[in-house]
């Protein structure tokens, strides 16, 4: 795709994307939080929407990976070398891989443990069979990857900060939107 | 976009080192790991290591009469605990093994759970038993009766352990686990 935008900015799929994620991982974060605080045998429900939402959050990236593929490749804003532009752009994308690397396992972690997976009720039946070597070895990775985004987004904001700093490249990117 | 070789090699090496660091960090925190074990104790393979044991059969063993407010504050006790454990039959392990008649077990013999070698060694050395007994020495203090084994506990900072809430968390799991 050749389309031309301006310094700083991305295009319109990628702005309504980026919006989709941010608010649906946003909602999805305070389940995230609650759920292994929630001891076993009282965590039906918050299972669900954590089923849920990871399907919408999933899917969402996938779409986004691919547009990160196939869409217009915005250029830095005015004043931020090529190099300094590549990490932030680098974050944004290995947490979007992240997400959906996250629901991908989710799915395989929940059929390890023996359990259909929601999506607001209708039930994605079980495709793989319960298996202890299953549940764990995709287990250990799905919490292993949440501690990685918690890290991602950190550098995301430090960097965000250094370069509003050093370069005036603005607060408004390091959130959805427009700007890159 | 043309990004120097330099840049590239930064957004690798920083995104790979922190990547390698997150999955150091679920064993770091809970104490996981991302391998099951394949091994299955058989009824037999339980029976030699009780041999020499003369315990009686706890969960035939009557419970104190305890009010409402008593079972409650058990339960509140063992909150923590339920984190990591299950307590039904068949109850999938999950950080901690399956508890299921936990008690006139002998330590370390839950189905594929991934014990420590240095736990396993000890279980198996001094013929270690889950009597109540045992089970109260053990959660007082797990780092010191089980050297090297991977519970962390006590589950938090500012986690205040007392001898009677020790006391509830064993009759609740005489409870759940029959």
């Amino acid at each position: 795709m050749t389309e031309q935008l301006a310094p700083g900015q991305q295009d319109r799929v990628a702005t309504l994307l980026g919006w989709a994620i941010f608010i649906t991982f946003f909602v999805m974060f305070f389940n995230i939080i609650n759920l292994p605080r929630t001891p076993l045998g009282q965590r039906e429900g918050m299972q669900l929407w954590h089923d849920s939402l990871g399907w919408v959050v999933g899917l969402l990236c996938l779409v986004r990976l691919y547009w990160f593929a196939q869409g217009p490749k915005p250029s830095p804003p005015e004043g931020m070398p090529e190099d300094s532009f590549a990490y932030s752009r680098a974050i944004l994308f290995m947490l979007v891989l992240v997400f959906a690397a996250e629901f991908l396992i989710g799915i395989f972690y929940a059929w390890g443990e023996g359990r259909n997976v929601n999506f607001f009720g209708a039930v994605f039946p079980q495709l793989v069979e319960t298996s202890e070597p299953l549940r764990i070895t995709t287990g250990y990775p799905h919490s292993a990857l949440a501690f990685y985004y918690l890290m991602l987004f950190t550098i995301w904001f430090v960097l965000g900060w250094w370069q509003n700093r050093k370069y005036g490249a603005g607060w408004r990117r390091l959130f959805p939107g427009e700007k890159v | 976009m043309s990004v120097s070789t330099r840049a590239k090699l930064n957004i690798v090496t920083v995104l790979g080192g922190l990547l390698l660091l997150a999955l150091y960090f679920p064993y770091l925190w809970f104490g996981v790991t991302p391998f099951a074990s394949d091994k299955e104790y058989s009824d037999a393979e339980i029976a030699v290591l009780l041999e020499g044991t003369d315990l009686p059969d706890y969960y035939a063993m009557p419970l104190p009469e305890r009010t409402p407010e008593e079972l409650a504050k058990q339960k509140e006790d063992f909150t923590w605990c339920r984190f990591c454990h299950t307590l039904e039959q068949g109850g999938h392990n999950r950080v901690g093994p399956n508890l299921y008649r936990i008690f006139g077990q002998p330590a370390g013999v839950a189905d594929h759970f991934p014990y420590s070698d240095s736990f396993i060694a000890k279980a198996r050395n001094e013929k270690w038993v889950w009597t109540p007994e045992n089970m109260a020495a053990f959660i007082a203090d797990p780092h010191v009766v089980f050297p090297g084994n991977r519970m962390r506990y006590p589950p938090m900072l500012g986690y205040e352990m007392s001898l009677e809430r020790d006391a509830n968390i064993i009759e609740y799991l005489l409870r759940e686990t029959r």
